[in-house]
């Protein structure tokens, strides 16, 4: 299931402009990776 | 909006090979450091707290402590400050008691999963050195709801991108492929690996672009960081992520010692310059953002002389971690490095953001 178009960057581009776009993740909102 | 992540313990009952801190001490937070740490940050901050349940292995202290956090949350919450709790742990404790107390709590678990098994196993290895990718996923399995996980990019993954991301799909609602930090040790050695498993920068950044276009042609992709957190940055004009941000970076992130040691992040725990002071002796909040404007300032000198305030990505990137440059070059002065390789992720999401900018 591929798309070759840039829907999904388009998608969080459209989430950032909206400002919808919410972490999922707690903890990466705030870390990069393992401590 | 503060979030605090607390080393419950320094114990683990794997042995990961890039472990930041594996120094498997038989240590876990006393009932008395959890009650004070939980009243002093709901006293502090008024809005938000992300709490982050972290270790060593946190799910080592057995569920009736993460009874007692929920029992401390509620007591000390007088002003109604929004809550959230995540545990970051290796699944491989996860028990249907623990399944219970999460969901009814509605913490967020987060795990780590390196990819498929061949992969997975290289790095991620218990303490007797087998690999953990079956017990891992049987865990995941029984959790009802899929974690998010924490990918670490190691040597291990370069070239196998497709299979790797395939898996974080399969198994997390979410992913962060997370920069090897040069931290990692042989359990129970002095000895570093840090010339084992990480990437050259520009092996980083191939990988990161590889997994950037494998994303983008997915029908139904997972939010996958910071990949989604870097596109987001060129329409915001700034970053999310303590590694792209300095205003996460010492501001709205504070590290607790399961001793109830409070030091501006883990990363810097047991070094003095970041250390806040104990809990119980102190009341280590009084210089937090004392002690995050003075790093800030400190940072930003350092990555002036590396030339980062006249990059073009300094918006997305902001230099890295300064914790990461003390460990490869013995002091903060060095912008990150995975510089080349960052700026090859940046490139190819400029490149397409302008695309869909001439297309409107």
């Amino acid at each position: 299931m591929e798309t070759d178009n840039l829907s999904n960057v388009m998608s969080i581009v459209s989430q950032a402009e909206n400002q919808e776009y919410e972490p999922i993740m707690a903890y990466s909102e705030a870390y990069g990776g393992e401590l | 909006m503060l979030t605090a992540v607390i080393e419950l313990t320094e114990k683990c009952n794997l042995g990961c090979t890039f472990c930041l801190r594996p120094s498997f001490k038989n240590s876990g937070m006393s009932l008395k450091i959890l009650e004070k740490t939980i009243k002093f940050l709901l006293e502090y901050e008024k809005e938000r707290i992300d709490f982050v349940w972290h270790g060593g292995e946190p799910l080592i202290l057995g569920s009736h402590f993460f009874e007692n956090i929920i029992l401390f949350q509620k007591k000390y919450n007088v002003n109604n400050v929004k809550i959230l709790n995540a545990v970051q742990t290796n699944a491989t404790l996860f028990s249907e008691e623990f399944k219970k107390i999460f969901k009814i709590n509605n913490f967020v678990i987060g795990t780590s999963i390196q990819g498929p098994k061949k992969v997975h196993d290289c790095t991620r290895i218990d303490l007797f050195g087998k690999g953990t990718y079956e017990r891992v996923i049987s865990k995941i399995k029984k959790m009802g709801e899929k974690p998010s996980a924490i990918t670490v990019l190691t040597k291990e993954i370069l070239g196998k991108e497709e299979e790797t991301y395939k898996i974080l799909k399969k198994y997390s609602r979410g992913a962060r492929i997370s920069e090897y930090f040069p931290g990692g040790q042989i359990p129970n050695k002095k000895e570093r690996l840090l010339n084992n498993q990480m990437p050259s920068s520009k092996e980083y950044g191939q990988s990161m672009v590889n997994f950037y276009n494998i994303w983008k042609k997915d029908k139904n992709p997972i939010d996958l960081r910071p990949i989604t957190e870097i596109i987001q940055s060129f329409i915001r004009k700034k970053s999310k992520g303590c590694i792209y941000s300095q205003q996460s970076c010492n501001f709205i992130v504070i590290g607790i010692k399961w001793n109830g040691d409070f030091y501006t992040c883990l990363r810097a725990a047991e070094k003095k310059e970041f250390f806040l002071g104990n809990i119980l002796k102190t009341n280590p909040l009084k210089q937090f953002l004392a002690f995050g404007k003075r790093d800030d300032q400190n940072r930003m000198k350092f990555l002036k002389k590396e030339g980062c305030l006249k990059c073009e990505f300094f918006n997305q990137c902001n230099g890295g971690c300064p914790q990461e440059s003390l460990v490869l070059w013995g002091d903060y002065a060095h912008k990150t490095y995975y510089c080349e390789g960052r700026k090859m992720l940046f490139q190819e999401i400029k490149k397409d953001i302008e695309k869909l900018k001439n297309e409107i």
